[in-house]
């Protein structure tokens, strides 16, 4: 087997319809990279991640498992603090992973920012030692969120078997079918123009909105801290100003930025960088980390970008 | 901005970007200056442009500023293009060298302070030099974070380049504006700390002060006196801090021979920290704070 065989990425797809086909495919792929002496770590949603941990059984330790629904809950932190880190966390090895990102309960507003994520999981591990599964219950998912799946896995596991995926696409390409123009705020949200001079007056907004929403003091910080960040993007590369509206609904606080910049990297925020590089990067990557959801929609005309906080 | 009196609540060691419109507005500002500064006893200096010393003086007088009752020499005007431009171009270093004599000279003739106003208006006839006017207010950090004198920069904000303004704003840890109410008080104080060793910061760390903290950072270094004990950094005072500000901490860290120990962290502080990855770096011991009850 020559090295370019070893090192290259493999991101398949597991099209599975219930526990069974689920323990199925995922059980002995685990089993098979600690076999291997492989790093392996599990990501997937609550109650699936009990159907894994019980079938493993005392394997079960020497797997790191990690709750998606909580993990992942915002897919724009997967790539960064769920699958790189685990990478970065073992130089010079290969390591295999499951991520289970999409799952029944996202939401039509989640569904684009997972399916991009899921795409661009191909470009962040262009040439990384890395085997990434992502299971999909064809069950309960939409028909076309399957269909997505064969876009962005260039290869599909089914109960029949391994196959490669024709309508594989370039992961950039495909990632941008997913950058869909975001509804504008309702009129009664509150709103704030975005300037160098006003940074403070938008924190100041900013925490008092998430104060009236009910937020712990914690969390309170944390939205803060987001549109700091967001809206020092908005004066450094996106026009020098904008417009942030917040608001919330039954369950969360919202807040929706709209500059006349353009985010052109469609990594941005997803690459964890050294926390002494001498590189910027860390606005948005520290934004997915804070927010429970983050959707953004970037033109040359301009960007908007939508943060969710649970209340 | 005339019934305000913000500017007398400045400190030595704080270093203020003041937008001005015309000159009343600025005159305006350097009698606050100056009524605190003989309020406190320290030492006046004013560099003037937009208008004759003399003319300075009558209208801080007319503003009610004691100026009759002062020492010989405690308050000066003088021309700005002769203090900034000595041979007629604009050189930094130059201009720091004359600071530091003259912080030095008010020391030496019982001053306990010095505070300075500098009319920025020289800038605009494009002398030689001028493009370096950012660096230079970056790097007069280092002489004012000492904590021995102040200074305000009075700039138009009706002839001065948008972006250069923003540029300059950057370079000082705190600015001010017509804007602003009775809550003022400077976004960020940075002092150098002598025992232990290192930098203090305060207020609120975000791009708008971006390139100060950057050369306070560079000044601390440049000067530590012993490489082999690790860097204090004081947030106690620092309520608010952006990811680029954690950042510049993890570099400071890592180009310290023995590290910085950061003290007083609160939560929001130390989450940034965490985040970013700084608490995770050998070179950073972290010391949890203790939290503001608000």
């Amino acid at each position: 087997m020559s090295v370019a065989t070893v090192e290259h990425f493999v991101h398949p797809a597991l099209l599975y319809r219930d526990d069974q086909e689920y323990v199925a495919g995922t059980v002995p792929y685990i089993r098979e990279g600690l076999a291997a002496g492989e790093p392996v770590a599990v990501a997937v949603p609550g109650r699936n991640l009990a159907l894994i941990r019980d079938a493993l059984g005392l394997d079960a330790e020497r797997v790191l498992l990690r709750d998606m629904a909580v993990a992942g809950r915002n897919p724009g932190r997967i790539i960064p603090t769920v699958l790189l880190a685990f990478a970065q966390a073992h130089p010079g090895r290969r390591v295999r992973l499951i991520g289970e990102p999409i799952w029944a309960g996202r939401s039509d507003t989640e569904y684009p920012a997972c399916a991009q994520h899921e795409a661009l999981i191909n470009a962040a591990f262009t040439g990384r030692a890395a085997t990434i599964l992502c299971p999909y219950n064809t069950d309960l998912l939409d028909p076309l969120w399957i269909e997505d799946a064969y876009r962005t896995h260039p290869v599909m596991i089914d109960a029949n078997g391994r196959f490669d995926s024709v309508h594989y696409d370039d992961p950039v390409a495909v990632a941008a079918t997913f950058n869909l123009p975001l509804p504008d705020p309702p009129a009664t949200a509150a709103t704030i123009a975005v300037d160098f001079y006003g940074l403070g007056a938008v924190r100041r907004f900013a925490a008092g909105q998430a104060r009236q929403a009910g937020l712990d003091p914690a969390r309170v910080e944390d939205f803060t801290l987001a549109v700091n960040e967001l809206v020092t993007n908005t004066v450094r590369y996106g026009g020098g100003s904008g417009r942030l509206a917040v608001w919330t609904d039954d369950d969360r606080l919202i807040c929706q930025l709209t500059d006349r910049g353009h985010l052109s990297d469609p990594l941005a925020g997803r690459l964890p960088v050294a926390p002494d590089a001498p590189t910027g990067g860390r606005g948005l990557l520290l934004v997915h980390r804070l927010c429970d959801f983050v959707r953004v929609h970037t033109t040359p005309a301009g960007t908007t970008i939508r943060l969710h906080l649970h209340r | 901005m005339a019934g305000a009196r913000l500017l007398e609540r400045l400190q030595h060691g704080d270093h203020v970007c003041a937008f001005v419109d015309g000159v009343d507005d600025g005159l305006d500002l350097t009698a606050q200056v100056v009524r605190a500064g003989l309020a406190a006893g320290d030492k006046i200096m004013v560099f003037t442009e937009s208008l004759l010393p003399v003319a300075v003086f009558a209208g801080l007088e007319s503003r009610g500023v004691p100026v009759g009752d002062a020492r010989a020499g405690q308050v000066q005007v003088l021309s700005a293009r002769d203090a900034y431009l000595p041979a007629g171009r604009f050189e930094p270093a130059a201009m720091l060298g004359a600071l530091v004599e003259h912080i030095a000279g008010a020391a030496a003739e019982g001053y306990p302070g010095l505070r300075l106003v500098g009319d920025m208006a020289w800038v605009l006839a494009g002398p030689p030099g001028a493009d370096r006017l950012a660096e230079y207010e970056a790097l007069v950090n280092g002489l004012y974070m000492d904590g021995r004198a102040l200074g305000v920069c009075l700039y138009d904000r009706r002839a001065f380049d948008r972006d250069l303004l923003r540029q300059v704003a950057s370079a000082h840890p705190a600015m001010i504006t017509d804007g602003d109410g009775a809550d003022w008080a400077p976004l960020v104080r940075l002092r150098r700390t002598t025992d232990p060793y290192g930098l203090r910061v305060s207020g609120e760390a975000d791009l708008s002060t971006a390139h100060a903290l950057a050369a306070a950072v560079d000044a601390v270094l440049d000067r530590q006196p012993e490489p082999a004990v690790p860097i204090h950094v004081d947030l106690a005072g620092l309520r608010f801090a952006d990811a680029a500000t954690a950042a510049l901490l993890g570099r400071l860290a890592q180009r310290a021979p023995a590290g910085v120990h950061v003290v007083g962290c609160c939560r929001v502080v130390e989450r940034v920290l965490d985040h970013v990855g700084v608490k995770e770096l050998s070179k950073v011991r972290v010391e949890p704070g203790t939290e503001l009850i608000a």
